[in-house]
């Protein structure tokens, strides 16, 4: 973790318990607000000169909304998320929580932010203490949101039941529970703590397919049922259809298209977008072979114009050469994307 | 030639309780103390520094007891019985100034061990919190600590120890002082080092995340995960510690006569060898015995605790 | 020897591991130029299969049964033999494909070393590496990279150059595009079936993609604790029959059905 993490929790004086409502029980407060903006992250030491990690414009996180960041290795999707966490330090923009920008939150205000917004991490393996029991561990976390010590093990084994692992698992260890489990345990760690926003790192990575969608499913059902906003960063299109409204495709830093997910996944603008949904083997579905990138790809110039162009079987120099802007499309105002060639390309069609 | 979770990894949710390889412990039929034996005596050399520490331990406790001339290890003397060879009365002969030696290597068990286990003790208690918390905070305050710490191991260990003896003025406790200053830096650097790599796994981060304080965070979940090691490398210093402390008494810099410790047992027979060699060679059998025994030991925790061999050897 | 028979063919293979039987396979063969899938879950014992054709268990596992690769058999070979077909023959790809190439290596040399270490005559080394560059699309640019400045598929890409460059009839495929970006495990499923076209070669994939192998493979073997429940084309996942096929198929989160439950 970087130490650009400045903690921000202090203990109040009287160290008494907060005013907000205890970990399970606790609603989603309607003011929780989680916002980027204008946000660009370098990684430091790198050369200014070249592309940022990410650039991302803007970005809400709200109960109730569900918004997904698709991408492969290197669009920055992962940065986005452990910016809005706080842990990683944008170069530029902010991202405020309530309104207060994340580094200036102190005491009560920095707690409340910790409890409202809670990552679930995508390193299954590692993300449990392995001295700690599980049990132990959810405890710690219905703890941290406030809780008190006695209602301790009622509350570990109402989340238990709640992602559906049996209660007796509380004694156990992580390395004696398989990984589609530590899933869950992680999952329930995180909601003790009472959040109104759950920000997920490719959480179903790593598990089998089976496993997967249990834990998809129960996503789903804890969104529903707790109102939780989410947050998915994920390369697989199948999780991102089920659970997000809103999917945001990120390519080497950059925000590419963004929209509806229904509308995006079946016509995207986006030649990108469509490779990536191209790419996605399906049950039933005869194997489409990847898209050659167009023969005058090697002409444009990707390091003014667009990121994709090497790859793209519609790159024409030189329009795809110059700096391209991200511009609405499909006139119901929740489409943009950023190709200058999307006008005249029409939806692409993933399955030709 | 695995894939990537082909290791036992069934679904969750299906009801079966099913577990992933373990972590340390063969899992193995019958009890825990039967597990323990079947594991301790396929390990000679464990076995073996086990046996010798529990002798020693009994002798440590029951010394007033086991003693034939428990006085001579106080200021009793026996003029007229000095320089006896082994045999008779005195099983191990008696010395320079007629003590039983025998009872004296006893009562030195208490000391030389009980001084060692002092020492590691303490230099624990001030390296591990000095390791951990430069390790979990990391940045310029690690560097500061660090720097500090690398001043201190600069000094070869018994030419400090030697001078802060001979600076204070020669007695047991301030030899113990002396080697705990030259010692405690070792593991600070060792805990720090362990600290540092814990800091960045995603349970702390979780932690952290979750709104808990650092110092929480270190205490709770760093120094349990990081310990290990550094228990490897304290048990196996206790010989070191034996050997350290026999070393500074011979040379007077430590336990002052009366006292039997054997250390200064020794330097009391030497210019005895080659006449009435019984006065150096028991009490230098000794201390040879319990550093092995407690290097034997550590060795054997160190298989158990620290598989990955980062403890200094 | 003949075309007629089966490249690879596995008979009554059992593998056991401290009284645990881990594999019963009755069947499991390959024929020249055919791709097969092998698909279960973690644990079914694929990557045991796997590492039994070539001789590479661990020593305290037992096996019985035939594995007969174009009329060597080789279970139970001598070290000779089987170093003679590992490699040269039979080609693997591991799913950590830049922890396969010789970190300190560029990979270009790392290609030259195991031609040499095959004893390809010199003459014919430049050659064929050539070939097998532009049959892989890898830019030969790329081969005066170390390991760590290439990217997953690239070092995938390598990995498969050396098993064209040798002319490896089949290679074993294992989790061989599990980690890395849907976009080029696309690229490298294409080029499984470029290289059955160009090279005859043929493709053992193993994997829990069950979508993945789907459009790929020729034929299609479902494994489950150790045993091959359920086999055939393409038209075993539309329509499974076995308990563990179904279950597998409904898990798979495609895209088509998953539309009606989106908000």
């Amino acid at each position: 973790m970087s130490s650009a993490l400045e903690d921000p929790v202090e203990r109040s004086p009287s160290g008494a318990a907060p005013a907000s409502p205890q970990g399970v029980d606790g609603l989603p407060d309607e003011g929780v607000r989680l916002v980027a903006r204008a946000l660009l992250v370098r990684y430091p030491g790198t050369d200014p000169a070249a592309p940022a990690a990410l650039a991302l414009d803007e970005l809400e996180l709200a109960p109730g909304r569900s918004v997904a960041l698709v991408g492969e290795s290197g669009s920055g999707k992962t940065t986005a998320l452990r910016a809005l966490l706080g842990v990683v330090r944008p170069s530029a923009g902010t991202v405020e929580f309530g309104g207060v920008a994340l580094e200036r939150l102190r005491g009560a205000a920095a707690r409340a932010f910790r409890r409202a917004v809670q990552p679930i991490q995508q390193d299954v393996d590692g993300a449990l203490d392995p001295r700690q029991s599980i049990g132990a561990a959810i405890a710690e976390g219905q703890r941290a949101g406030g809780g008190a010590a006695r209602d301790a093990s009622a509350v570990v084994e109402r989340l238990l039941d709640e992602v559906g692992l049996p209660a007796s698992l509380a004694r156990r260890h992580p390395h004696e529970v398989s990984g589609g489990q530590r899933q869950r345990a992680v999952i329930a760690r995180a909601l003790a703590v009472g959040p109104s926003l759950l920000l997920l790192d490719e959480p179903t990575s790593g598990l089998d397919a089976t496993v997967q969608v249990r834990i998809l499913e129960l996503i789903e059902r804890l969104r529903v049922q707790r109102g939780l906003g989410l947050l998915l960063v994920s390369h697989n299109l199948g999780a991102v259809a089920r659970l997000c409204e809103e999917t945001i495709v990120l390519y080497r830093g950059e925000v590419v298209e963004r929209g509806r997910t229904r509308a995006l996944l079946d016509a995207p603008r986006h030649p990108y977008t469509a490779a990536l949904r191209r790419s996605v083997p399906e049950i039933g579905v005869p194997f489409r072979a990847p898209l050659s990138p167009s023969p005058n790809a090697a002409e444009v110039d990707s390091r003014a114009g667009c990121r994709f162009a090497a790859r793209c079987p519609h790159a024409m120099a030189p329009a795809c050469g110059l700096p391209q802007a991200l511009m609405p499309i499909d006139g119901d105002g929740t489409r943009v994307v950023r190709c200058v060639r999307a006008p005249e390309l029409g939806a692409l069609n993933p399955l030709a | 030639m695995s894939g990537s979770g082909d290791a036992v990894d069934r679904a969750g949710g299906r009801g079966s309780s099913s577990t992933a390889p373990g972590g340390l412990g063969a899992s193995g039929p019958g009890s825990a103390l039967g597990r323990f034996i079947g594991y301790v005596v396929r390990r000679p050399g464990l076995a073996f520094g086990l046996a010798i520490v529990i002798v020693l331990a009994v002798g440590a406790v029951l010394a007033p007891v086991l003693a034939p001339f428990p006085g001579d290890a106080g200021n009793d003397t026996n003029l007229l019985a000095a320089l006896q060879p082994p045999g008779g009365l005195h099983p191990l002969g008696t010395d320079l100034a007629g003590r039983d030696i025998w009872s004296r290597v006893l009562f030195g068990v208490r000391i030389s061990v009980g001084v060692s286990v002092v020492v590691i003790v303490a230099s624990l208690f001030v390296g591990v919190p000095v390791g951990l918390f430069a390790g979990a905070v990391g940045g310029k305050l690690d560097d500061l600590l660090m720097r500090i710490v690398d001043i201190f191991l600069a000094f070869p260990s018994l030419l400090l120890a030697l001078a802060i003896a001979a600076t204070l003025g020669p007695s047991m406790e301030h030899a113990a002082i002396a080697i705990v200053v030259s010692w405690w830096p070792w593991y600070a650097r060792l805990m720090r080092g362990e600290a540092a790599a814990i800091r960045g796994r995603a349970y702390v981060e979780a932690a952290l995340l979750l709104g808990i304080p650092r110092w929480r965070v270190a205490l709770r979940h760093i120094l349990p995960n990081a310990i290990g090691p550094i228990i490897v490398q304290a048990s196996l210093d206790l010989g070191g510690v034996i050997l350290t402390f026999a070393a500074l008494s011979f040379l007077g810099l430590g336990a002052q006569d009366p006292t039997p410790e054997w250390g200064l047992m020794v330097e009391q027979g030497r210019t005895l060898t080659s006449t009435q060699p019984w006065v150096a060679l028991y009490p230098g059998a000794a201390i040879m015995i319990a550093a092995l025994a407690f290097t034997l030991l550590g060795e054997g925790l160190r298989e158990r605790l620290d598989p990955k061999g980062l403890a200094r050897p | 020897m003949t075309f007629d028979e089966p490249l690879l063919s596995i008979r009554d293979l059992v593998i056991e591991i401290r009284g645990r039987r881990l594999v019963d396979v009755a069947e499991l063969s390959v024929d020249r130029g055919q791709i097969v899938g092998l698909v279960g879950e973690s644990g079914a014992g694929k990557s045991l299969l796997l590492s039994s054709i070539l001789g590479l268990l661990p020593t305290d596992a037992t096996v019985r049964g035939n594995i007969v690769f174009d009329g060597l058999e080789l279970r139970g070979a001598s070290e000779r033999l089987l170093r003679s077909v590992r490699g040269r023959r039979i080609a693997v790809v591991l799913q950590a494909a830049r922890a396969a190439l010789t970190p300190t290596l560029r990979a270009g040399t790392w290609i030259e070393r195991a031609l040499v270490l095959h004893r390809v005559p010199t003459p014919e080394r430049r050659a064929r590496i050539a070939h097998a560059l532009d049959a892989v699309r890898l830019d030969p640019a790329l081969l005066r990279r170390y390991p760590y400045q290439l990217s997953g598929g690239e070092a995938q890409r390598v990995a498969i150059a050396l098993a064209v460059a040798l002319r490896a009839e089949l290679i074993l495929a294992d989790e061989a595009t599990s980690a890395l970006d849907v976009t080029v495990q696309a690229e490298v499923a294409e080029l499984f079936r470029e290289l059955r076209e160009t090279e005859g070669t043929a493709v053992l994939v193993v994997s829990h993609d069950l979508a993945l192998v789907a459009g790929l493979a020729d034929r299609i073997d479902i494994i489950a604790d150790g045993s091959i429940v359920e086999r055939g084309g393409p038209s075993v996942l539309t329509d499974p029959q076995h308990r563990v096929t179904r279950e597998l198929v409904t898990a798979n989160p495609t895209l088509e059905r998953v539309q009606e439950t989106a908000p």
